[in-house]
């Protein structure tokens, strides 16, 4: 075994690459983020195009089938672009369906979510096992947070102790949260449980799809976390006080220096969450909490460490740098705070031969 | 409520500073243990019963007297026993006026048993040569002990080599439960020392950054030094200046005195063990020698950590108390 | 982890095992193997191909190709069952490579095979009072008489010399020479007139360095290392080292079951530590730490393997485990509350040995490059960040 990306893995990576630094210049991305849709319309159908919704859905059904960890590659390098796209959501919801016993909705759906003629996305408390209840008066079920509700033609709900779906026509009193992030919208909706098309997964593929949630947070703040500690190195060398560039001076060397210490390693356990999960499922619960925790932890710390080394260019609207900043709260709050991963986690119990 | 310094506290304060400057010089890294010349010279300045009564023989200042003494004593790295039987004469000045008094004059010495647990062994400080002991019991009360019998204990190595500690299987003879004030009192004086300390380490530090030389110039002109001095000074100011509010707070026997001494003590055990790390690395691989300074400074900071009550602990205690109204 | 790359390396890791299996059986009192035993079984490893890959066997090496990975199954494999590695100092880790790249023959013949085998000690004599961080400030001075060099001056922080008998030392030959360009890298005997050495005691009470006063000490002409002036370079060389950081990893990884058995071990309020919320938690975040480090150096370990490039990362490594480091101590010292107190020693308690850990993590963060000259490096040659002027690095 060894512990890296294939050549494959790496051309497909850098082909998500490309295409972000050619649809998503800092130009079109603060467009995006002004307007408020949290959607490039572009973007997303070039990672189509790509392949990237094929990823983890099976081939019977046009996917490619392929490892949740080749799915994280690719969320660290959205992240590492703040693409603002429905990724997370779509990809969440099509491995709820897809995980489901087989059953029609399956033929009827994952085909058109790999082509992309139709887009999934995903109620929160859909991973979660509290059962939802409809409201006595309105008789309605409430979601509180809906990704990327407004440009999903179905999304993936709860209905009482289970989950289901939700076509685009069912969805009521949709209304846009004032979110932080404006590439990752979040949405309210009120749905009818008689519109629910049940999929029967159980509690314990729900909370693999946390975990596999957990692992996609973890790998975007990581690319976030790389992202702002770039951009802050780029500025110390271009930035001029006292006649020198201010990457010249001490503070500002030892600041980065400690900080490409803080985020480089952890690539090391995003991977090994994400491997585990494809490999070692025994443990992949502990270890996708753990990395959610302590990656997102780490890009909290860069995007406000990257704010203080741009001075105060970095606390400006206008400059993008704001935006990585408030994807790190996304991050930070989505699927668990590190407090409460760290807390679920808890201590490893050493290995045996690890005890000397 | 007024925190400067009055020109008697002044005085006061130089007085110390002179006494400590000619009896325990900064230089080398051999410990600064008690010596026969400093006890007398405490006991005949009043150093001891400077917060008591004069019906014992003490100089009836306050805390915030005690707080400057203790505060110059951290700062010299001093030894121990001063603090074990100014908190012993407190213990005892309601149920023992006459232990108090030969306290006061420094016929009797105290020591310090850690050990909040039930069970053995617990740690005796400075126990060789005193008759008494204080110990912080498990709900925060401070007990006086007797001595400890001269067969139940076994000497052992102590971190801080300045400090005499042996092992006790069993707790000797309680004398009284000291009336509930001295806890903070206690705190009070153990964070002035935590506090003189952290602004030792910031001393040292500078100076050293001044002198030393590498590539051709003063390490102090270098900003990953100088902005760690800058930080130690924070730090210390910050401990200082809760150092005067906490001192003034117990002197006055404010409500808040309680939650101002616990907030305090964590203030300044935290800038010890920041300030004393820095330190140590600005002096490089000298300081973690035990022929200079820091290492004393180092090892004093955990001992200091551990009496009444360690850092977590006094978090504990301020979690539970409610937030004083400004 | 089994770092198995393809079947051939599968078959060696076999191969590996076989060998260890005849050569090095489990016996009951394993830790009492006699040094003739030791000594025995490491020529019987090297004959085998597994210690001492890149010396030359005209020297007493193995004279294997370079493959990290096979390198890394051997360690992987002797560290299982506990088998003597190479011999560990600064002869073997640092001198013998500066031979093969940079010495004569003669040198080569007359040092190398007497210090892999543990017979010869080496003191590095590098930092001196006034160059420590600012090393080619150096002032020890040697000059050429006859045909020997004439050396006087003053080293410190010399690790090991307590037990050395001969030293490699930079030392000032061409006074009127730019500062970089006036060194020399020579070999001393320690053991004649003129040597006095020093014992200098760490605040946790070891020895493992010293300081060395060299008056008049003689040395032969023939006893440098590289030409004259060119000692700063010849200290650099970096041979193509079959190293990698998972072994110093690993062991931070042994370093938090440690800590986590502490955990278990200690009553903290009536209850043991490892349930107590806070101290799960602070735990937790060392595992992902530690996690973090360990699977970083698998990542640059296997890019290093097929030759893709590392990144930044390796240049971290030092800085990344000084910081766990740091973490580690101040939980311990949590745990061990008033066994903080005492010093490491036989007696009694037991938990005060993590007082080394607490009071040693500091000492880690000024040897062999201070934490801040990590970062001048990090900056300045990881990220290409401008040097100020006269600043070291």
């Amino acid at each position: 075994m060894i512990f890296d990306t294939s050549d494959i893995q790496d051309s497909f990576r850098e082909s998500v690459e490309r295409l972000c630094e050619r649809a998503m210049p800092a130009t079109q991305l603060r467009h995006v983020f002004d307007a408020g849709t949290g959607f490039d319309a572009a973007l997303w159908d070039g990672l189509v195009d790509l392949g990237v919704p094929a990823l983890v859905v099976p081939e019977k059904h046009g996917g490619l089938a392929l490892s949740l960890f080749d799915l994280a590659l690719v969320a660290e390098t959205l992240g590492y672009h703040a693409a603002p796209v429905p990724f997370l959501g779509h990809m969440l919801a099509s491995m709820a369906i897809a995980c489901a016993p087989e059953n029609e909705l399956q033929s009827q759906y994952l085909q058109s979510f790999v082509t992309g003629e139709r887009r999934v996305s995903l109620a929160m408390d859909a991973l979660y096992c509290e059962s939802g209840v409809a409201h006595p008066a309105t008789g309605k079920v409430r979601a509180d947070a809906v990704l990327n509700a407004d440009c999903a033609d179905v999304l993936v709900v709860r209905a009482g102790e289970g989950c289901g779906l939700l076509a685009r026509e069912h969805i009521g009193n949709m209304t846009a949260l004032n979110v932080a992030d404006r590439t990752r919208p979040l949405f309210a909706i009120e749905y009818d449980l008689a519109d629910v098309q049940l999929l029967h997964i159980d509690q314990a593929q729900r909370a693999r799809l946390l975990d596999a949630g957990r692992v996609l947070l973890a790998a975007d703040a990581y690319g976030g976390a790389r992202r702002c500690f770039n951009m802050s190195v780029a500025y110390a060398k271009m930035r001029e006080q006292y006649g020198a560039p201010i990457g010249s001076f001490q503070a500002v060397k030892h600041q980065l220096a400690d900080l490409a210490a803080t985020i480089d390693p952890g690539i090391g356990l995003y991977w090994l969450a994400a491997k585990s999960y494809d490999d070692d499922p025994a443990n992949a619960s502990r270890l996708s909490a753990l990395a959610k925790a302590h990656l997102c932890e780490i890009f909290r710390l860069a995007s406000r460490a990257a704010v203080e080394a741009h001075g105060g260019i970095g606390y400006t609207w206008e400059y993008e740098l704001q935006i990585w900043f408030k994807r790190a709260l996304f991050d930070f709050a989505m699927m668990g705070t590190p407090g409460e991963c760290f807390a679920k986690a808890g201590p490893g119990e050493p290995a045996k031969s690890e005890r000397r | 409520m007024d925190l400067l310094l009055t020109s008697e506290q002044e005085q006061i304060v130089e007085a110390i500073a002179a006494v400590l400057g000619d009896e325990l010089p900064l230089t080398g890294g051999h410990p600064r243990r008690m010596t026969r010349s400093l006890w007398q010279l405490a006991s005949d300045l009043g150093w001891i019963g400077l917060g008591l009564p004069m019906s014992v023989g003490g100089m009836q200042a306050s805390t915030v007297e005690e707080a400057l003494l203790f505060h110059k004593i951290g700062y010299h790295c001093g030894p121990m026993e001063l603090l074990f039987s100014v908190i012993a004469a407190h213990a005892a000045k309601d149920s023992n006026p006459a232990l108090c008094e030969r306290l006061v004059k420094g016929e009797a010495r105290a020591g310090y048993l850690i050990g909040t647990s039930l069970n053995p062994p617990w740690l005796a400080l400075a126990m060789a040569n005193a008759e008494v002991a204080v110990r912080l019991d498990a709900n925060d009360q401070m007990i006086l002990h007797g001595a400890v019998p001269l067969t139940s204990h076994e000497q052992i190595c102590g971190l801080d080599p300045a400090v005499d500690t042996m092992s006790i299987d069993a707790l000797p003879q309680i004398l009284c439960v000291a009336p509930a004030n001295v806890t903070s009192r206690g705190l009070l004086l153990v964070a002035a020392m935590e506090a003189g300390l952290a602004r030792l380490a910031l001393d040292l530090a500078c100076e050293h950054a001044k002198v030393r030389e590498q590539f051709g110039k003063a390490i102090g002109s270098f900003q990953a030094v100088r902005h760690a001095c800058a930080d130690m000074a924070v730090r210390s100011e910050a401990v200082d200046s809760q150092l005067a509010f906490a001192a003034a707070s117990l002197a006055k026997e404010s409500d808040s005195a309680f939650y101002e001494v616990r907030a305090l003590k964590c203030l300044s055990i935290d800038a010890a063990y920041r300030n004393v790390r820095s330190a140590i690395q600005i002096f490089g691989a000298i300081g973690v020698t035990d022929e200079h300074v820091m290492h004393l400074l180092l090892k004093r900071t955990h001992l200091l950590d551990a009496l009444f009550g360690n850092r977590s602990h006094q978090l504990d205690r301020l979690l539970a108390y409610p937030f004083p109204d400004s | 982890m089994d770092l198995n790359i393809n079947e051939s390396d599968i078959g060696f890791r076999d191969e590996v095992r076989a060998f260890l299996a005849s050569c090095w059986p489990k016996a009951d009192k394993q830790r009492n193997r006699s040094q003739k035993d030791i000594a025995l079984f490491r020529q019987r490893a090297i004959e085998a191909g597994y210690l001492y890959r890149s010396i030359p066997r005209r020297y007493g090496g193995s004279e294997q190709a370079y493959n990290i990975i096979r390198a890394e199954i051997i360690r992987e494999e002797f560290g299982r069952v506990r088998a003597p590695m190479e011999v560990s100092g600064n002869g073997t880790s640092m001198l013998v490579p500066t031979l093969l790249d940079c010495g004569t023959e003669w040198q080569r013949e007359q040092f190398i095979r007497p210090t892999i085998s543990g017979e010869y000690v080496w003191a590095q004599g590098y930092s001196e009072p006034g160059a420590g961080s600012d090393l080619a400030a150096l002032k020890t001075s040697a000059v050429l008489t006859g045909d020997q060099w004439v050396i006087n001056g003053h080293k410190i922080w010399t690790t090991d010399v307590l037990k050395a008998q001969f030293m490699f030392a930079l030392v000032r030959t061409e006074p009127d020479a730019p500062k970089h360009k006036g060194i020399s890298y020579l070999l001393i005997d320690l053991r004649q007139p003129g040597v006095t050495v020093r014992p200098l005691k760490q605040l946790h009470g070891g020895e493992e360095f010293g300081e060395v006063f060299l008056e008049n000490v003689k040395t032969p002409a023939d006893w440098i290392v590289g030409n004259r002036g060119e000692g700063w370079s010849v200290s650099k060389t970096t041979l193509k080292h079959e190293r990698s950081s998972i072994g110093n990893a690993k062991s931070y990884m042994a370093m938090y079951a440690r800590l986590y058995e502490l955990a278990a071990g200690t009553t903290r309020s009536g209850l043991p530590a490892i349930q107590d919320p806070v101290i799960r938690v602070e735990l937790a975040r060392i595992e992902a730490l530690v996690l973090s480090q360990q699977y970083s150096s698998y990542r640059q370990f296997s890019r290093a393997a097929v030759g893709k490039d590392p990144g930044l990362s390796p240049l971290l490594n030092k800085l990344v485990c000084t910081g766990i480091g740091h973490r580690i101590a101040a939980l311990a010292q949590e745990l061990i509350a008033e066994s903080g107190l005492l010093l490491p020693s036989a007696q009694v308690r037991g938990a005060e040995k993590w007082v080394n850990q607490i009071v040693g993590s500091l000492g880690v963060a000024i040897a062999g490059g201070s934490s801040n000259i990590q970062r001048n490096i990090i900056a300045e040659r990881g990220l290409d960040l401008p040097r100020a002027q006269g600043e070291g690095a």
